[in-house]
């Protein structure tokens, strides 16, 4: 399976982000996705998403145009509705994806898997932390397992157990996705990516992240204006 | 200051024409002009030049209105007016963004924002004072009052900044400020009426002048203006902050919550049945106690239409007066509720605008599905008050004998209204999805709907009359019940997005 994108140009007014970006995900990798601020990562994450119209270019998943239903998102601000407590969630989450083998008697096992507390999971998720919700909102999109997975700075506000938990809970389902994770910590970058690649000027580029200069690289590319 | 003024008046309206895509289309203005700091640096040396001139041509489109006022109305009235408006004239220190920006973020210092402001509003009252007082006079070929009026323009400047000084340190200025600003209307309309020199009022002007002056200069009341100015600032910084709370209020969910309860709600529903059930559970605010009240109220109107109906002998002409009375209070009081709009508003802030981020949620299958429940909820909420209305008809039309034709079209221009008031922003909602986050920026077409529903609410209502009205009520609302849901069947999966 490949996510295959072909000179993606994307521009807000006069400001080019994206300029002929092409590039190809494979299946079974995570790749980390590098750049300033501003550079454009959350911009190409939503052009893969179909959350915003792109100018031009093609992205196709195994050779086929992409629907936004094969792809799952994680927000740096976690979307969840804050009148629901997180047992009721992810039950009416289960209910939903019942066709993608979830099942609302397993809720508890679920939250087991990112070490969610019993008291925890009855309570309301306006009173969650940004960390509690990240975990919840990660797992639900862990749960349907989709053949795209983009994760927008995802373990940042996780605690040190909550990130090592939910990179293991990543790496489970790593063989059957295309993951790309954006982050500006190198050390995410390094620990959990197979390949690293860096969104600059528009354009992705591979970093070898075996090569012995790899982060002067990457400094290198960035500071390359 | 001159330079940081006028790149923030440039950029402001600049992001106002690139924003309006016909204008831009049309003059070609792109985000380049941004960049284009030469430009601004050349049209920077004429910013005063602009400034006047922008002053001039508003004074200007006043003499104009004024010229076309003084066919209709006298021309004393049109003093009077220029007087009010001079009076009515803004401070320098009120709260301006510009000035705030200028020296929170830019540390100017606060004497020569000050003084540069206070220059500003002389030229500007002065330009007032060439154009209106003197256009007019010589329009209309009479100077009795023009040394007057031009007088009190600088008068009112004056009183303006120096009344703020005198009543800062007072703890409840407004118990100061209502009177006298009373009084000095009915000084203007006895002057008016009793056609009273209005020289005479120069005599109050100055016993005013001269005893401020002395007051201010004696305690040295104008160092008090950076306290203002300040004042002004986290006054007018804390007022937008109770506004955007009120925009959230209104949708949030109800304090007294308990999620303990849930194991039994959620064995008893599943999927969206179960999203919705919890959700107007914890929004009873919203829906359930409208809902009650309204009903109480209804019940209480009813009541007393009905005690009417008893005691009185009526004529069919008088009862068919009481139905539109009736019904133009009933669809008065819908609109003021606004319910529906409310509870729409709820469902995207509270749940849908987070939902609509996973894929799942944007499924046309699963749109569909939730607005169908969503439906259904609506017309749950109308079977309260359409029982009520069911009740006191045949009460009105077996048992107090009143005429068939008009308790026919009572009953069904309710059940007509009610249905429609507590649908409509639901297909809305689900056809344009209307809102942003912060529920602040609504499209222009819930503006239109608001604009029709006002007419609707107030308007005479004859069709009440109506022979068949009935029949012509229900085929439209089965006729809009049945397109709108194919429209959000076929467009509610691009149109209902969220919008930040």
């Amino acid at each position: 399976m490949q996510l295959k994108i072909e000179n993606l140009s994307k521009s807000f007014g006069e400001l080019n982000v994206l300029i002929d970006l092409s590039y190809t995900f494979e299946k079974g990798k995570i790749y980390a996705l590098l750049g300033k601020n501003g550079s454009g990562k959350t911009t190409l994450f939503n052009c893969i998403s179909e959350e915003m119209p792109f100018d031009k270019g093609n992205i196709y998943l195994n050779d086929e145009a992409i629907n936004h239903q094969d792809v799952g998102f994680v927000y740096t601000i976690p979307m969840l509705p804050e009148f629901l407590t997180g047992y009721e969630f992810l039950t009416f989450f289960a209910d939903i994806h019942q066709e993608k083998g979830l099942h609302r008697d397993e809720v508890n096992q679920y939250f087991e898997r990112i070490d969610f507390k019993e008291d925890d999971r009855h309570r309301l998720i306006k009173d969650y932390s940004t960390g509690m919700k990240n975990k919840l909102q990660m797992l639900c999109i862990i749960l349907t397992k989709p053949k795209v997975l983009l994760l927008d700075e995802p373990l940042t506000s996780l605690d040190l157990i909550a990130s090592m938990n939910m990179k293991k809970e990543l790496l489970k389902i790593k063989d059957d996705t295309i993951m790309i994770l954006s982050t500006h910590i190198l050390q995410i970058a390094k620990d959990i990516s197979d390949e690293i690649v860096v969104l600059n000027k528009g354009k992705l580029i591979d970093v070898d992240e075996t090569a012995e200069n790899f982060e002067q690289n990457i400094m290198e590319i960035l500071q390359d204006e | 200051m001159n330079e940081i003024l006028f790149r923030l008046k440039f950029n402001s309206l600049l992001h106002w024409l690139i924003n309006s895509k016909i204008i831009s289309r049309i003059f070609r203005i792109n985000d380049k002009l941004y960049r284009d700091y030469q430009l601004k640096h050349d049209l920077q040396k004429y910013m005063p030049v602009f400034s006047i001139l922008f002053d001039v041509l508003k004074h200007l489109i006043y003499l104009l209105i004024f010229i076309l006022a003084s066919f209709e109305i006298s021309e004393f009235m049109i003093w009077f007016i220029f007087l009010m408006l001079a009076g009515f004239s803004t401070k320098v220190l009120a709260y301006d963004e510009n000035m705030k920006i200028l020296f929170q973020s830019f540390k100017i210092p606060f004497n020569d924002i000050f003084y540069f402001k206070l220059k500003r509003r002389f030229i500007n009252r002065l330009t007032y004072a060439l154009i209106f007082p003197l256009g007019f006079s010589l329009l209309i070929k009479s100077f009795k009052f023009l040394p007057f009026m031009i007088f009190s323009i600088f008068f009112f400047m004056y009183f303006a900044e120096s009344f703020t000084l005198l009543i800062y340190k007072i703890k409840k200025p407004k118990y100061l400020q209502y009177p006298l600003f009373i009084s000095l209307i009915l000084i203007c309309i006895v002057f008016l009426f009793k056609q009273i020199n209005p020289y005479y009022l120069l005599i109050p002007m100055m016993v005013y002048l001269v005893l401020s002056l002395f007051v201010i200069y004696k305690q040295q009341r104008i160092e008090l203006f950076f306290d203002i100015f300040m004042k002004n600032i986290n006054d007018f910084d804390e007022s937008i902050k109770s506004l955007d709370d009120l925009f959230t209020k209104e949708t949030e969910m109800d304090k007294n919550v308990y999620p303990e309860k849930s194991l039994s709600i959620i064995h008893k529903y599943k999927s969206y049945n179960l999203y919705q059930y919890l959700f107007l559970s914890r929004h009873k605010r919203i829906w359930y106690k409208p809902l009650r009240n309204s009903s109480l109220i209804q019940l209480a109107v009813y009541l007393v239409f009905t005690g009417i109906f008893y005691f009185d002998v009526m004529s069919s002409a008088d009862y068919q007066m009481f139905i539109i009375i009736l019904t133009s209070i009933y669809i008065y009081f819908l609109y003021m509720l606004d319910t529906g709009q409310r509870l729409v508003k709820a469902y995207y802030r509270n749940g849908d605008y987070h939902l609509l981020h996973y894929a799942f949620y944007r499924r046309k299958s699963e749109i569909y599905k939730q607005f169908l429940i969503r439906l259904k909820d609506s017309f749950i909420f109308s079977f309260v008050p359409i029982s009520i209305n069911l009740i006191f008809s045949l009460i009105w039309l077996f048992w107090l004998k009143m005429p068939l034709g008009p308790t026919l079209n009572f009953f069904i221009s309710i059940v007509f209204f009610t249905l429609f008031f507590n649908i409509s922003y639901l297909f809305i909602y689900y056809i344009f999805q209307p809102y942003n986050y912060n529920l602040d920026k609504p499209k222009f077409v819930l503006t239109i709907f608001g604009i029709f529903t006002y007419v609707i609410a107030y308007m005479d209502k004859p069709w009440l009359s109506y022979e068949y009205l009935g029949i012509i009520f229900i085929i439209i609302l089965i006729v809009y019940l049945i397109l709108s849901t194919i429209l959000v069947y076929h467009f509610s999966p691009k149109t209902f997005k969220y919008r930040d």
